[in-house]
C-alpha cells in the first residue's frame, strides 16, 4: 500500500463516503496518528450532517413559471420592436420633414440676402462711376479724420 | 464585515456595478457525449423547449438550495432561481461546450445571488422582525403553534438542523458556497473553483476554513449527536 495521504483522504471525505480501500488507508494512517482520531470523527459527522440538510422548498409550478417567464422574455423584444416601428417611425418622419423645411427656408432667406446685397453693390458702383474724380480726391484724408477727437463746439461758437 | 468578491464568470462583463452573464467559459475540452446536459443545452440552442424543461426539472432543486442558503429568503430564492433559468435560456444561442453545463449554471446562480446581495446592501430594507433599539436584550417574541404536534425527537432534530443552518449562514459567502457546492456530486473541485472564480488551492482553502469554523461552532453537537452547548 502506498503512503497514505491524509489531505487527499480528507478532501475526498468532504465530498463522499470513503471507499473500503480508502477506509483501510485512513485506518492505517490513524493508527500511526491517534491524536487525529477525534478530528476525523468530527469531519465525518459534519459531512454527514451537511449532506442531510433538508432541501429548500420548491413550488410545484416552478417549471411552469420558468417556461412562462421565458415565453414573456421572447415576446418582449418583439413587442418592443413593434412599438418602435409603430410609434417612432411617424415621429421620425415628421421630424425629418420639419428639418428639411427649415433648411429650405434658411437657404431661400440666404439667397434673398445675397441677391439684395448684389443689387446694392451694383447700384453703388454705378453711382461711383458717374462722379467726377475730384469728388473722391481727398477721400483718404477725410477717412483718416474719422478717428480724430470730437470738435470743440464751444470754441467754434466763440469764433463765430 | 464580509467583503464580497466581484461577481465573475470566466469573462466578466460589468456595467453599473452589475454583473452580466457571459455564456462562454474558459476553453476546456468537453465533448457533448461526456456531458448529457451539454447535449440538452445544444438542443435548447436550437429552440427545443422539451430539452430546456428537462434541464429545469433536473437542476431546479440544487439551484434553489444554493440560492436559498445564500439569500435566506424562500420567495427571493424562487425568483432568483427562476431568473437563473431564464438567463440560461436567453444565453443559449451563445452557449459553447467549453465546460460542464452545471458549472456554467451554478456560476450564473452565484452571480445573480451576488448581484442581489449587492442590491440589498445598496438599498437595505428594514425587517419587521428586526428588534428595535429598546428590545435588543430581550428574546424574540415566540408564538406557540397549537395546530401541530411534533414529537420531541423531531423538535430536537429541527433544532439541530437550525443550528447547522445558522452556522452556515454565519460563514462568509465564498466559504459557504464552496461547502454547499461540495454537496453536488457532479462538481469536481476544479469546477467549484471555476464557479467561485478562484484557484483550486484557494477553493480547497476556503472549504477547509469554512469547515473548521463549522466544527468549532458545532463541536458540542457533532461529538454527542445532540445539541448541548
Amino acid at each position: 500500500m502506498s503512503d497514505p495521504n491524509p489531505d487527499r483522504l480528507r478532501e475526498t471525505a468532504w465530498r463522499r463516503k470513503l471507499t473500503p480501500a480508502e477506509e483501510a488507508e485512513l485506518r492505517a494512517w490513524l493508527a500511526a496518528h491517534p491524536e487525529e482520531q477525534s478530528d476525523w470523527e468530527l469531519e465525518r459527522t459534519l459531512t454527514d450532517r451537511l449532506f442531510q440538510l433538508p432541501d429548500a422548498p420548491v413550488p410545484s409550478n416552478f417549471t411552469a413559471r420558468v417556461l412562462q417567464a421565458v415565453e414573456r422574455e421572447q415576446t418582449v423584444p418583439t413587442r418592443a420592436r413593434a412599438w418602435s416601428w409603430r410609434y417612432l417611425l411617424p415621429r421620425a418622419a415628421i421630424a425629418g420633414f420639419l428639418l428639411t423645411l427649415g433648411i429650405v427656408a434658411y437657404n431661400q432667406r440666404q439667397q434673398a440676402l445675397w441677391a439684395s446685397f448684389g443689387t446694392d453693390v451694383a447700384m453703388a458702383s454705378e453711382v461711383v462711376a458717374t462722379l467726377p474724380p475730384e469728388v473722391v480726391r481727398d477721400f483718404d484724408v477725410i477717412r483718416r479724420l474719422d478717428g480724430s477727437p470730437a470738435p470743440d463746439e464751444e470754441l467754434i461758437a466763440l469764433f463765430q | 464585515m464580509q467583503r464580497l468578491r466581484p461577481a465573475k464568470i470566466a469573462q466578466p462583463c460589468r456595467r453599473n456595478g452589475v454583473c452580466y452573464i457571459a455564456a462562454e467559459l474558459e476553453p476546456v475540452s468537453m465533448p457533448a457525449d461526456l456531458d448529457p446536459d451539454a447535449a440538452l443545452m445544444l438542443r435548447v440552442k436550437q429552440g427545443d423547449t422539451a430539452a430546456f424543461t428537462e434541464l429545469v426539472e433536473k437542476y431546479k432543486q440544487p439551484v434553489i438550495n444554493l440560492v436559498y442558503r445564500t439569500l435566506h429568503d424562500a420567495t427571493e430564492a424562487e425568483d432568483i432561481a427562476q431568473n437563473v433559468f431564464v438567463q440560461v435560456y436567453k444565453s443559449a444561442h451563445r452557449y459553447r461546450i467549453t465546460a460542464r453545463f452545471s458549472t456554467w449554471l451554478f456560476t450564473i446562480a452565484r452571480n445573480l445571488c451576488l448581484n442581489e446581495i449587492r442590491r440589498r446592501s445598496r438599498h437595505p430594507a428594514e425587517s419587521i422582525d428586526a428588534p428595535t433599539p429598546g428590545q435588543q436584550d430581550q428574546p424574540p417574541h415566540q408564538f406557540e403553534d397549537r395546530h401541530t404536534f411534533s414529537p420531541p425527537d423531531d423538535l430536537l432534530h429541527g433544532e439541530l438542523e437550525q443550528k447547522i443552518e445558522e452556522a452556515l449562514n454565519a460563514l462568509p459567502e465564498n466559504q459557504r458556497t464552496a461547502i454547499l457546492l461540495c454537496r453536488q456530486d457532479e462538481l469536481s473541485y476544479e469546477e467549484i473553483a471555476e464557479i467561485l472564480g478562484c484557484s483550486l488551492a484557494a477553493t480547497k482553502s476556503l472549504i477547509h476554513r469554512g469547515r473548521t469554523t463549522l466544527k468549532e461552532k458545532l463541536k458540542p453537537y457533532l461529538r454527542s449527536g445532540t445539541w448541548s452547548p
